[in-house]
């Protein structure tokens, strides 16, 4: 019943030695081609997300300032159209934006246009419990808002500052705040006020764009940490980057009066 | 196999000189073509690897329904727009315009909105062709100073409320409203025929745009303890990070004033080489006998017992005999086949009028168009019986969401009803409305509240 198993050798007669180079080329042509094969397969799968793991996929808190408009993804910047900001903190804080290399006097309730994609460094003085300290943080616009034509100063992006942010930046620690436009599908039912400072306060573990993009849309970004611009005159327009233009808004619109 | 393997000793002793030049003259030809198709295929890399990144967004760009799935740029608002006149998005949107709002003050031009993300970067990038994978000025150029068509709209900023969007809201056996969502209105009601028509009402949107913000501190100290640097995290972006942006330093550079640096080995490097094993002929087809039995499951020998033989003849006949008549046969009784007849025609036609039922129409509106946070908005709920007879069991149900309070006791209604509040999923209020009386033909009620937005 168990038979032996036959095998059979067939050999053409080809040339050898031909046989064989060809055979050798031809291996390596195709593993070549496999590992292109497979790397465009890689690539252009878009079916696979891109590895978040708890930050955003594009950008880091490590990036400097300016860093995320220089990206490619991010273009139609709105240049030259000024995005309205609203500038408030604690009480007897003053803002101010510069002018020609230095700053105007700092008012409590600064309104000014910025630009979406430059970088701003501003001032403030008045700190309370800190006399005669400065704090020069830097403001980014990620994003604007789109508001009704007419109420675009009546709605514009707040940078509220709070007590513990000002003196966290003395300390010599580094403030990111990172200001988002709520969704209103999942906002907190808690009454808030425009000028509410209150942040969501996040680990060093976890990054602030990530996070602020889970609760809405980003569109500033606030770094809070030199103290005083540097002394070399050479220096200034680095410390500035590059004094990009800004609007002022002299005359903000009322803030409808509390019930 | 020993024949082949001397005809090759033979060849290699006799022609060695003119093989080398032949081999390398072929080699040549082939890895020059290898080249070119790997030229072709790194071209395709570069090319595809922009857009096979999907799935994200970018921050600062608007939060808009369809976004990731299908980046085209011309995106025209949907799901969650907000109520603007003129913005023609959709059905629910075009009827949701507050009375109160002048379709002169807010109207956008068109609905096509504006991306602030990478939306239009694809566009141009495939329009610059393959070339343009490094963007150049070229593309940058057009981009930087494309034209803003309308006013773009993001739906997070405004504050919506009516509607029933998923439609989850129905009426459950003990006559209660099962699916009502935050945001969500709704009116049910019992035509007299008995049946329970449920129908939402339109969306109507205020524009009031709230912000939060996410801090994080982070120094050099923390808790006395100081944090060294684990490891660095550099996102690989398109480009990367241009390096002509101004840093955070611009103070002087502290010197490392001491650094234990450790030196190890950093890499071993194996020189055995695999010796050539030359002049292997593997068999090029085997035959096998036992192949024929590869399909059976089981494949043993067994002594044939004296019982088993009428088992066996039970199946050997068995396998001649059943056909398929012997299948099993399923008869229904009493159930005739169609009858189909041809040349049928109409020979009269009689209509049947009935009367059409009850039949509501409901509108919610609001009295502001854009709203700070503290400020109170006054919505106003129009029912009317639009049908050909009276209604019974109106119930309205409101549910508001998370950023709208119902401000106690400001509710009123024209007719008489019972009312009804209790919080809902979203932290804000569930309210309800039962009417009193049936609505009869032509009859409204007009509901009204005030909320505060938060």
């Amino acid at each position: 019943m168990p038979s032996k198993p036959k095998s059979t050798a067939i050999a053409t007669h080809i040339d050898p030695l031909c046989e064989r180079r060809n055979a050798m080329v031809f291996a390596f042509v195709a593993c070549a081609l496999l590992v292109l094969l497979g790397s465009v397969a890689a690539a252009a799968e878009p079916g696979e997300p891109l590895d978040t793991s708890g930050r955003h996929p594009l950008y880091h808190r490590a990036l400097p300032p300016g860093a995320i408009w220089q990206s490619p993804a991010a273009t139609t910047m709105h240049q030259g159209s000024f995005q309205p900001i609203a500038f408030s903190g604690p009480a007897g804080a003053r803002f101010s934006l510069p002018i020609g290399g230095s700053h105007a006097e700092g008012e409590p309730d600064l309104m000014a246009g910025l630009m979406v994609g430059a970088v701003y460094r501003f001032r403030i003085t008045g700190i309370p419990q800190a006399i005669g300290a400065e704090l020069y943080p830097t403001v980014e616009l990620i994003g604007r808002i789109y508001p009704p034509a007419g109420l675009e100063t009546l709605y514009p992006i707040p940078i509220n500052l709070s007590q513990s942010d000002l003196e966290e930046a003395l300390d010599g620690n580094l403030v990111t705040r990172v200001i988002y436009l709520e969704d209103p599908q999942t906002a907190t039912p808690l009454a808030k006020q425009r000028t509410d400072s209150r942040p969501i306060d996040i680990p060093l573990d976890q990054d602030a764009l990530a996070t602020a993009d889970s609760f809405g849309r980003p569109v500033a970004i606030v770094r809070l940490g030199s103290k005083s611009p540097p002394s070399n005159p050479a220096l200034q327009s680095q410390f500035y980057f590059g004094f990009p233009a800004w609007a002022p808004i002299y005359k903000s619109e009322p803030v409808t009066p509390a019930p | 196999m020993l024949r082949r393997n001397s005809s090759d000793r033979r060849f290699r002793r006799h022609d060695l000189a003119a093989r080398g030049q032949r081999r390398g003259l072929r080699l040549a030809g082939k890895l020059s073509g290898l080249l070119t198709i790997s030229g072709i295929m790194v071209a395709a890399v570069g090319c595809q690897a922009p857009g096979g990144a999907s799935g994200w967004r970018l921050p600062g760009t608007p939060n808009l329904p369809g976004f990731p799935a299908a980046p085209t740029p011309s995106m025209t608002s949907g799901g969650n727009t907000p109520a603007m006149p003129g913005a023609r998005a959709s059905a629910s949107i075009s009827d949701s315009i507050s009375d109160s709002v002048d379709p002169g003050t807010i109207t956008p031009d068109t609905d096509a909105i504006a991306q602030v993300g990478f939306v239009d970067r694809l566009r141009s990038r495939s329009n610059c062709g393959c070339n343009a994978c490094q963007v150049g000025a070229a593309c940058e150029g057009t981009l930087a100073f494309q034209p803003l068509l309308g006013r773009p709209v993001d739906p997070q900023e405004f504050l919506c409320n009516g509607g029933d969007a998923p439609q989850r809201a129905r009426v459950l056996r003990d006559d209660s409203i099962g699916g009502l969502e935050p945001q969500d209105a709704i009116v049910h009601y019992t035509t007299e025929a008995g049946d329970i028509e449920l129908l939402s009402s339109n969306r109507v949107c205020v524009y009031a745009p709230r912000f939060g913000a996410i801090r994080q501190v982070s120094g050099a100290v923390a808790g006395e303890k100081a944090i060294g640097l684990a490891g660095t995290y550099q996102p690989v972006g398109p480009t990367g990070v241009g390096l002509s942006q101004p840093s955070l330093v611009v103070e002087d550079i502290a010197e490392l004033a001491h650094a234990d640096v450790a030196k190890r080995v950093d890499a071993m490097r194996d020189r055995n080489r695999g010796v050539p094993v030359e002049g292997i002929v593997q068999p090029v087809l085997a035959e096998d006998a036992l192949q024929i039995l590869a399909t059976l499951d089981l494949v043993s020998l067994n002594r044939l017992d004296e019982s088993q033989i009428a088992v066996l003849r039970q199946g050997a006949v068995a396998a001649q005999s059943w056909m398929i008549r012997d299948a099993v046969e399923v008869m229904i009784e009493s159930v005739q086949p169609p009858v189909l007849t041809r040349d049928a025609k109409v020979e009269a036609f009689v209509e049947y009028d009935f009367p059409d039922a009850g039949r509501l129409q409901i509108v919610k509106v609001a009295d502001k168009e854009h709203a700070q946070q503290g400020d109170e908005i006054t919505f106003a709920i129009h029912i009317r019986n639009v049908g050909d007879s009276p209604v019974h069991h109106v119930e309205i149900a409101d549910s508001l969401v998370a950023r709208l309070e119902y401000i106690e006791d400001s509710q009123s209604c024209d007719r008489e009803a019972s009312f009804e509040s209790m919080g809902n999923s979203a932290g804000s209020v569930r309210m309800k409305w039962t009417l009193a009386q049936p609505l009869a033909v032509g009859e409204s009620a007009e509901i009204e509240f005030k909320c505060r937005v938060r």
